[in-house]
């Protein structure tokens, strides 16, 4: 079972030098969870007319720590069902769009939502929301450390924009 | 002798006044593509092709549940429009939106959706016989994925300018210049 720490209560990162063997993996264990530091910059949403039934949000994801993380699940208050996608061009010139399950973020790496690429896919919408509003998105992010599996739940504002 | 130092003057001039402002070559036909239709439109009334002669048109397809590359596509078509508007050229211009979705896009859909972008879009559905028909004019390709409420399309998203007799005269990409598409459309008023 998976621990979930909410983000006011983070592990503290602790030094580990001069410790003994077990204190300094338990250090460790803690440290994982502090130091997958996702970041989301830029984030926003493609306004759409109000009978719209999808919605598609951008931004830059960044792993700011230095532990590899991975994004494993999205939910939205917005969003019956959120998810990430990537449109891709095929040989022909024809666009399709790929489920991207797991998102791999290697430390300091950072991924652009974009446009006509990897972006987040709203399905179910409450309501399309209007120019200027903001949309909340919670990111679970895994990281493994040992045979430990830690995941916090990180949550973001995008402004919703038009084209 | 004064007398060539006046052709010499007058002929550099006329080719400096040549060079500042590059007459545009006109836009070749594409005899590849086009022809005559019969859709519905967003009043869920017959629409002929013909309807769109003497009007210079934007045309592009797509489908209302996507939520990347059409509304992109649409959104870049009405910027398009409204520098058209700006420059005072919209009034021999016509966007048209063509939907490979006739299931979920029914003509009141269309024409909520479209009405958003701009109130002069003319959005077109219809059979699956007579939106395959016109697809096949313009070398359009939709493949639906998935089944029931939830699918998809891998579908191409290309933009055609056509003149007034309704003929290609260029195609564009989905991320397409705007100020390109502007500048060729108003060379075909």
């Amino acid at each position: 079972m998976p621990r979930l720490y909410c983000n006011a209560h983070r592990p503290r990162r602790v030094r580990v030098e001069g410790f003994s063997l077990i204190t300094a993996v338990v250090a460790l264990l803690f440290s994982a969870a502090a130091q997958a530091e996702l970041r989301v910059s830029e984030g926003w949403v493609r306004a759409a007319p109000p009978v719209a039934t999808m919605l598609a949000g951008y931004g830059v994801l960044e792993n700011a720590g230095d532990t590899a993380l991975q994004i494993t699940n999205l939910t939205s208050p917005l969003a019956g069902h959120l998810m990430l996608h990537a449109t891709e061009t095929l040989d022909d010139g024809t666009k399709r769009m790929r489920h991207v399950g797991v998102l791999d973020l290697a430390p300091g790496e950072q991924v652009a939502l974009a446009p006509g690429g990897m972006h987040l896919m709203f399905m179910r919408v409450a309501h399309v929301p209007a120019v200027g509003e903001s949309v909340p998105v919670c990111f679970t992010v895994s990281t493994m450390l040992e045979d430990e599996t830690t995941e916090i739940e990180r949550c973001f504002p995008l402004t919703v924009k038009r084209d | 002798m004064r007398n060539q130092l006046l052709i010499i003057l007058i002929t550099g001039v006329w080719l400096l006044a040549g060079c500042g402002e590059p007459a545009q070559e006109p836009l070749p036909v594409n005899t590849r593509m086009g022809g005559e239709f019969t859709l519905v439109d967003q009043d869920a009334k017959p629409f002929e092709s013909s309807q769109l002669a003497g009007s210079v048109v934007l045309l592009n397809f797509g489908f209302t549940s996507c939520p990347d590359v059409c509304p992109a596509v649409v959104a870049r078509m009405t910027q398009a429009y409204k520098a058209l508007e700006a420059q005072g050229d919209a009034a021999g211009v016509q966007p048209v939106f063509v939907t490979f979705d006739p299931a979920r896009d029914t003509p009141a859909h269309l024409n909520n959706y479209l009405q958003w972008f701009h109130e002069d879009f003319i959005g077109l559905t219809g059979s699956d016989a007579q939106i395959a028909h016109v697809a096949s004019l313009f070398g359009v390709i939709y493949l639906q994925d998935g089944e029931g409420d939830v699918y998809d399309f891998t579908h191409s998203d290309y933009v055609y300018l056509l003149d007034q007799q309704g003929r290609v005269r260029k195609v564009y990409p989905a991320d397409f210049n705007i100020e390109e598409v502007v500048r060729d459309a108003a060379s075909l008023l």
